[in-house]
């Protein structure tokens, strides 16, 4: 994993996803990427269940969420405009996902079987590359 | 012979497997409106931090795959850095389970009904 840096400008999700060689089964080896201003790929939205399902809404359904889903948007435009920091690639499988900190969006980490309930978060996992979605994090992570 | 009968309370969940329970609480959370709609059974195995989201199906699908590795992203997302999560998706004509399994299962479809 490297230092962190500067989110995004040069190359798109995708490709700093496979840029970064995510090993399959999870775990960390991610660093830091570079995004496309121009290939900014559209969040998920709130109209589909990937990104619904992390906005404070009728179909909530765990974990961390945004009370609007236009700040979902918002971060994947920092991340590609190179406001937000790269902390970390992860992975699993074929689903790699990226870790930000976005300082201009709030989010709201829930976690509450880890005892974390409603914290306010500018870190986030983007998910997804042809659609990404994104999700806020603990504020606690690091890498 | 001595045998222990004094079952946990709110106070007292000392002898419980905490982590492991952790991890079965946590699996829920991330497996919400996730599960493959064939799926005939989903569990977890856990090793400390090493944990696999297994789901037996009757046909592992590319789609299958994929709404397990979600399931499995969504549950490192809720565990940390730390955690290693990885998958298995195991072809099963029913769902098969028994007392030795280290699978930690949290569903099992319903069997068939006869005739």
């Amino acid at each position: 994993m490297g230092s962190p840096s500067r989110g995004a400008s040069g190359v798109g999700l995708a490709t700093l996803l496979r840029a970064e060689g995510v090993r399959s089964g999870g775990g960390s080896s991610g660093g830091p990427g570079r995004g496309d201003p121009a290939g900014v790929e559209p969040v998920a939205g709130g109209s589909t269940q990937k990104q619904a399902r992390h906005i404070n809404g009728p179909n909530y359904r765990h974990g961390g969420y945004f009370d609007d889903a236009a700040d979902a948007q918002k971060v994947l435009d920092e991340f590609h405009d190179g406001t937000a920091t790269v902390l970390g690639v992860h992975g699993t499988g074929n689903n790699p996902f990226v870790v930000v900190r976005s300082p201009n969006v709030r989010g709201v980490n829930h976690n509450p079987r880890s005892g974390f309930h409603h914290q306010p978060t500018d870190i986030f996992f983007i998910k997804g590359s042809s659609s990404p979605s994104v999700v806020p994090a603990t504020p606690g992570w690091t890498s | 012979m001595d045998i222990v009968t004094t079952l946990p309370t709110p106070q007292n969940l000392e002898g419980t497997p905490l982590w492991e329970n952790y991890l079965v609480a946590q699996l829920t959370q991330a497996a919400l409106g996730l599960v493959p709609g064939n799926a005939l059974a989903l569990g977890v195995e856990v090793d400390e931090f090493d944990i696999a989201v297994v789901c037996q199906v009757p046909q592992a699908t590319a789609a299958v795959v994929d709404d397990v590795e979600e399931i499995a992203q969504e549950l490192m997302f809720l565990l940390g850095e730390r955690a290693d999560v990885s998958t298995r998706v195991e072809t099963r004509a029913v769902a098969t389970m028994t007392p030795q399994d280290s699978t930690v299962w949290i569903y099992a479809a319903r069997d068939p009904e006869p005739g």
